[in-house]
């Protein structure tokens, strides 16, 4: 059994909402980043996992 | 005896953990980084040392997958007292896209580790069992008396002397 490829496999990593609001100059500007420090240690990591999924990501693209 | 897989011939002795002194070890003691965060911060400095780095790289690029490195490193730190376990499989994730992003930064191919073949041949045990099942049957259908046609008449056996059989 690899513990690694379980722990790997069974994040659930949040796909990104798309944003309803407008881009107008006179919508608001609320920040929807969440709060990380109030996040479950598992979803905490799944941020962080999704991250640097995300700047390899962009590697490739470069 | 024979038969035993060595792999359980090899493992310790029932309550051979309890011969030594509690807190002896370093698992055995509160760990030094209890959150992820901390424990990330352990971490990530150490992967990005370059004489570290380099050393990984070369194993990345030998083919030896992310989740045997990550595993390896995690489970180092938690003989080391560094952090529990149950924090180092939380972290593994994040070693292991840390690892890939290095590895994709260098333009190294990697092996992630995650798609590995379930390999369906059964393991040598398995098959000493099934051999030994079978030899038994076999055993078994020998001992069993022929069954005898029903269309052939029984001659009698016996020599001259033998008697009669009216």
């Amino acid at each position: 059994m690899n513990v690694a490829k379980l722990a790997y496999k069974n994040l659930q990593i949040a796909k990104p909402k798309p944003t309803l609001k407008g881009g107008g100059l006179l919508a608001r500007n609320v920040s929807e980043k969440t709060n990380a420090e109030n996040l479950e240690p598992n979803k905490r990591v799944a941020m962080y996992v999704a991250e640097l999924r995300k700047a390899r990501q962009g590697l490739k693209d470069v | 005896m024979s038969d035993l897989p060595e792999a359980l011939i090899d493992a310790p002795i029932a309550g051979q953990s309890l011969t030594s002194e509690v807190g002896g070890w370093p698992w055995e003691q509160p760990p030094q980084y209890t959150t992820v965060e901390e424990t990330l911060e352990f971490y990530l400095p150490r992967l990005t040392e370059p004489t570290l780095q380099n050393e990984l790289m070369n194993v990345i690029e030998m083919g030896l997958p992310l989740t045997t490195i990550a595993n390896a490193l995690q489970q180092g730190a938690v003989m080391q007292g560094t952090h529990s376990l149950d924090i180092g499989i939380l972290v593994m994730p994040v070693i292991m896209e840390m690892l890939a992003y290095l590895a994709e930064q260098r333009g190294i191919e990697f092996n992630m580790g995650t798609n590995v073949e379930v390999d369906d041949s059964p393991s040598g045990v398995a098959v000493q069992l099934a051999l030994k099942k079978l030899k038994a049957k076999e055993g078994k259908s020998e001992e069993k008396p022929e069954e005898k046609p029903d269309n052939v008449i029984e001659e009698p056996i016996g020599g001259l002397m033998s008697r009669r059989i009216m």
